[in-house]
C-alpha cells in the first residue's frame, strides 16, 4: 500500500540502519589504533582500521644515526620483544659489515630470543585474558611473565629494553648459574602451560566466544600475506625458524605447530604451541651450548656499510619481521626499512571483521597478534 | 548583647565572621575527608599511547599490584575517570585526542607523565612527528622518568600523587 | 631484480604465475636525490612452493622525482601491483605518505600513519631535514 503524495511533499527516507562507530583510540578494546566501523545493528559492515597514533618515525631516524647507535630506538616499537626486533636488524648489519659472529653467541641469541618470545606471548595473552573479561588469564600469564623478565634482567640488566644484541655478537656474556636457572624456570613454565590449557583453552566460554569468529581461510592467508600465528593458524607451514634457518636454528630440534581451523580459538592456540616449542629450543640450546668461548666480535669503532643492501628476517612473536637496510659507505645508513609482522596482519582486518559481530571484535581484533606501536613503527 | 551588635550595618561584616569561623571548624576536616576519599579510588583512564603501557600492564599484574595503593586497573568510561596516565610518547596525531579525553573528564582530574617521552620527547627527541612532552597539551602533575619506569617507579610516582592530593585545596 | 616502470605489471604477473612468488613481505621506498630517481622496492615471498620458502624475491623499480613533490599530482607514479599483490595494500599506502608515489589503480589512495593535518612534503625524502640535525 503506498500513499500517494503530491510532487514536492514526499519525505525523503533518510538511511539510519547503517551507524559509524568509532572505537578507540580511548577503548578498553582497541590499543592504540582507532578502528572506524560501520554497523547494521549487531553486525559489523565494513571495518576501516586507522593506525599511526605511535607513529614516531624510526626509519627516518635510523638514517641520522650510526650502526650502534640505532640499537637503543629500534627496540622501542616492541619493548616486550626487544631482541625479536633487534635479530634481524643484527643480521643484516653482519651481512653488510661482513663480521662473522662466535658460536656461544649465537646459542646465547636463540636462547635470549625465545625467552623474550615467552615474555611477549605471556602479555599478549593477559592481554587476550582481559580482552574476553576472563581476568585469571590476566593475572597468571602476568605473574609467570616476571620469571621470564627476571631471567632476561639477570642477562642483560634492563627489565625489558635490553638492547642485548649488537651487530657482532651479543653485549655481555651471561651470568654465572645462568643456565641452572633457565632450565628450572623452563621446567617450571612448562607444568604451568598445562595448567593454562586447563583453565583457558578448555574454558567452554572462551570457546564459544572464538570458534568461528572471523575465520581466515587458507588461500586468504597466503593472498592476503599475513604472517605468523594468524598464517600458521590457517593450516599454512610456513616459520622461518625453519625455512630460512637463522644463527643455530637449524641444529635445534623443534617443530612447527600447524592448525587448520583458522578461526579465533586457533589463532589464539598458536603462540601457546609456540611457548611450548619455545621450552624445547631452550633446552635444546643449553644442552649443545659451547660452555666457554667469546661472545661478541669486537667492531671497529664507526663501522662503515658498502655500497650494498641487505633484507633479514626472523620469526618474531608476530611473525616474520623484516629488516631491509640500504648502506652506501657511509657510518649511518642510507635507508632502513622495517617491515613487521603487526602490519601486514593488519590487511586482514577488514577482511575478518566483515559480518562479523559487534562483540566478536576484540576477540577477533586482539587473535590477529596485533601490537599497534610496532605496526605504526 | 547579641542584638546589638547586628545592626542591618553589620550584619554582613557577621555572616562573614561565621562562615570563617565555620571554615575553620567544619572545612578542614571536611577538605580532609574529600581529599582521602579521592585518595585512595584513583581511576586512570585506559588511554594507552606507546610502549609505556607495557610497564603500566605489568605494575597491575600480581607481582606489583598498584591496587593496593588505591590505584585502581585501567577499565571503564573516561567519564567516571580522574586520572590520566599519559604512558610514553605522544605524537601529532594522537595529542589532540589526548586533549579531547582530558577535556571529557569530571574534575577533579590529574595526571602523571609516564617515561621520558611524555616529559621531554626523551628518545624521540629529533624525530618528526613527536611532540617534546606533554606540557603543552595538557597540565600534569607529577613526573615519572625513565624509558620505560620499572613497576615499581611507576608506583612510587603514584604515591607522590596522592601526596599531592593530601594537601590540595578542595575546590 | 630491476625493472623499467612500464613493465611492472607484466613482469609481477609473470613472477605470481610461473615463479609462483604469492605475497609480498614489504614495499620500501628508497629516495635518490642526487640521480633524481625513487626507488621502489617490492620484497616477494612464497608460501605455497617449499623450496622458495626460502627466497626473497626484490623488485625494483625507479621512478622519475620532482624536488617540489606534489603527492598524486606529479610526475612520481607507476601502476599499483594490488591486483596482482593483494598483500601490499597497506604497503602502497605507507609508501605513498612516505615518499609521495602515486600508485595508479590503488583503490584508495589515502594517509595512514600520518596525522591527517600534515602539509609538511613526505617525510622519508632525504630533502625533508628533521630539527635539530
Amino acid at each position: 500500500m503506498t500513499t500517494q503524495l503530491p510532487p514536492g511533499m514526499q519525505l525523503e527516507k533518510v538511511d539510519d540502519r547503517i551507524m559509524t562507530l568509532n572505537v578507540g583510540p580511548q577503548h578498553p578494546g582497541s590499543g592504540h589504533m582507532r578502528l572506524i566501523m560501520k554497523v547494521d545493528g549487531d553486525f559489523i559492515v565494513s571495518c576501516d582500521p586507522d593506525p599511526g597514533y605511535v607513529h614516531r618515525g624510526e626509519e627516518k631516524m635510523a638514517e641520522y644515526r650510526n650502526y650502534i647507535q640505532n640499537i637503543p630506538h629500534l627496540e622501542r616499537p616492541v619493548i616486550h620483544d626487544s631482541c625479536n626486533i633487534l635479530y634481524p636488524y643484527c643480521l643484516a648489519v653482519e651481512d653488510l659489515l661482513a663480521i662473522e659472529v662466535p658460536e656461544r653467541a649465537k646459542y646465547i641469541r636463540v636462547m635470549a630470543s625465545e625467552l623474550n618470545r615467552c615474555v611477549y606471548t605471556l602479555y599478549w595473552l593477559a592481554i587476550y585474558g582481559i580482552f574476553l573479561g576472563h581476568s585469571t588469564m590476566f593475572m597468571w600469564p602476568m605473574g609467570d611473565r616476571e620469571l621470564f623478565i627476571d631471567l632476561l634482567e639477570a642477562m642483560s640488566g634492563a627489565r625489558v629494553t635490553h638492547a642485548y644484541f649488537v651487530p657482532g655478537g651479543i653485549r655481555n656474556d651471561i651470568p654465572a648459574n645462568f643456565e641452572e636457572r633457565c632450565l628450572r624456570q623452563v621446567n617450571y613454565f612448562e607444568k604451568r602451560l598445562k595448567e593454562y590449557e586447563d583453565i583457558f583453552y578448555q574454558n567452554p566460554v572462551l570457546k564459544q566466544r572464538t570458534e568461528g569468529a572471523g575465520i581466515l581461510s587458507k588461500i586468504d592467508a597466503i593472498r592476503l600475506g599475513t604472517t605468523g600465528s594468524v598464517l600458521r593458524a590457517s593450516g599454512v607451514d610456513f616459520d622461518v625458524r625453519k625455512k630460512e634457518p637463522y644463527d643455530v636454528y637449524e641444529s635445534l630440534d623443534f617443530e612447527t605447530q600447524v592448525l587448520r581451523e583458522g578461526d579465533s580459538y586457533a589463532r589464539s592456540r598458536v603462540p601457546y604451541l609456540d611457548m611450548l616449542e619455545s621450552c624445547r629450543i631452550i633446552r635444546d640450546a643449553l644442552k649443545k651450548m659451547p660452555k666457554s668461548g667469546s661472545v661478541r666480535t669486537k667492531l671497529k669503532p664507526n663501522p662503515k656499510g658498502g655500497n650494498d643492501e641487505a633484507y633479514r628476517r626472523v620469526e618474531s612473536g608476530r611473525g616474520s619481521l623484516g629488516m631491509y637496510i640500504v648502506s652506501d659507505s657511509k657510518t649511518e645508513p642510507y635507508r632502513v626499512k622495517i617491515s613487521v609482522g603487526s602490519f601486514r596482519n593488519l590487511i586482514c582486518m577488514p577482511y575478518l571483521l566483515k559480518g562479523e559481530k559487534l562483540g566478536n571484535m576484540p576477540a577477533v581484533y586482539w587473535s590477529l597478534n596485533y601490537w599497534p606501536v610496532e605496526a605504526d613503527r | 548583647m547579641l542584638k546589638e551588635l547586628i545592626t542591618p550595618n553589620a550584619a554582613n561584616v557577621f555572616v562573614g565572621k561565621l562562615g570563617d569561623i565555620l571554615i575553620r571548624a567544619v572545612g578542614k576536616p571536611l577538605e580532609y575527608a574529600i581529599d582521602w576519599g579521592r585518595l585512595w579510588s584513583l581511576w586512570p583512564v585506559h588511554i594507552e599511547t606507546a610502549c609505556c603501557s607495557v610497564e603500566f600492564g605489568a605494575a597491575s599484574g600480581p607481582r606489583f599490584d598498584v591496587e593496593r595503593f588505591g590505584i585502581i586497573e585501567a577499565f571503564g568510561s573516561l567519564r567516571q575517570c580522574d586520572l590520566v596516565v599519559v604512558q610514553g610518547t605522544i605524537t601529532r596525531k594522537m595529542a589532540p585526542r589526548l586533549r579531547m579525553v582530558y577535556d571529557q573528564m569530571p574534575d577533579p582530574k590529574y595526571v602523571i607523565a609516564m617515561g621520558a617521552c611524555a616529559i621531554t620527547g626523551g628518545l624521540y627527541f629529533d624525530s618528526y612527528n613527536v611532540l617534546p612532552g606533554i606540557d603543552g597539551v595538557i597540565p600534569v602533575d607529577v613526573y615519572i622518568p625513565g624509558c620505560p619506569p620499572r613497576p615499581e617507579t611507576l608506583i612510587q610516582g603514584c604515591i607522590l600523587l596522592q601526596e599531592k592530593i593530601k594537601r590540595m585545596k578542595v575546590r | 631484480m630491476n625493472t623499467k616502470k612500464e613493465d611492472i605489471l607484466d613482469i609481477a604477473a609473470y613472477i605470481r604465475d610461473e615463479l609462483k612468488f604469492d605475497h609480498a613481505e614489504s614495499v620500501a621506498g628508497v629516495d635518490y636525490p642526487s640521480s633524481k630517481e625513487i626507488e621502489v622496492v617490492y620484497h616477494l615471498g612464497s608460501y605455497t612452493e617449499p623450496q622458495l620458502a626460502k627466497q626473497i624475491l626484490s623488485l625494483a623499480t625507479r621512478l622519475p622525482r620532482e624536488d617540489v613533490p606534489n603527492p598524486g599530482e606529479d610526475r612520481t607514479r607507476m601502476t599499483s601491483l594490488r591486483d596482482i599483490f593483494y598483500s601490499v595494500e597497506f604497503h602502497e599506502r605507507e609508501c605513498f605518505e612516505m615518499f609521495g608515489v602515486y600508485f595508479e589503480g590503488h583503490p584508495d589512495n589515502r594517509r595512514l600513519l600520518l596525522p591527517e593535518d600534515w602539509a609538511d612534503i613526505p617525510p622519508l625524502r632525504k630533502d625533508f631535514k628533521i630539527k635539530g640535525r
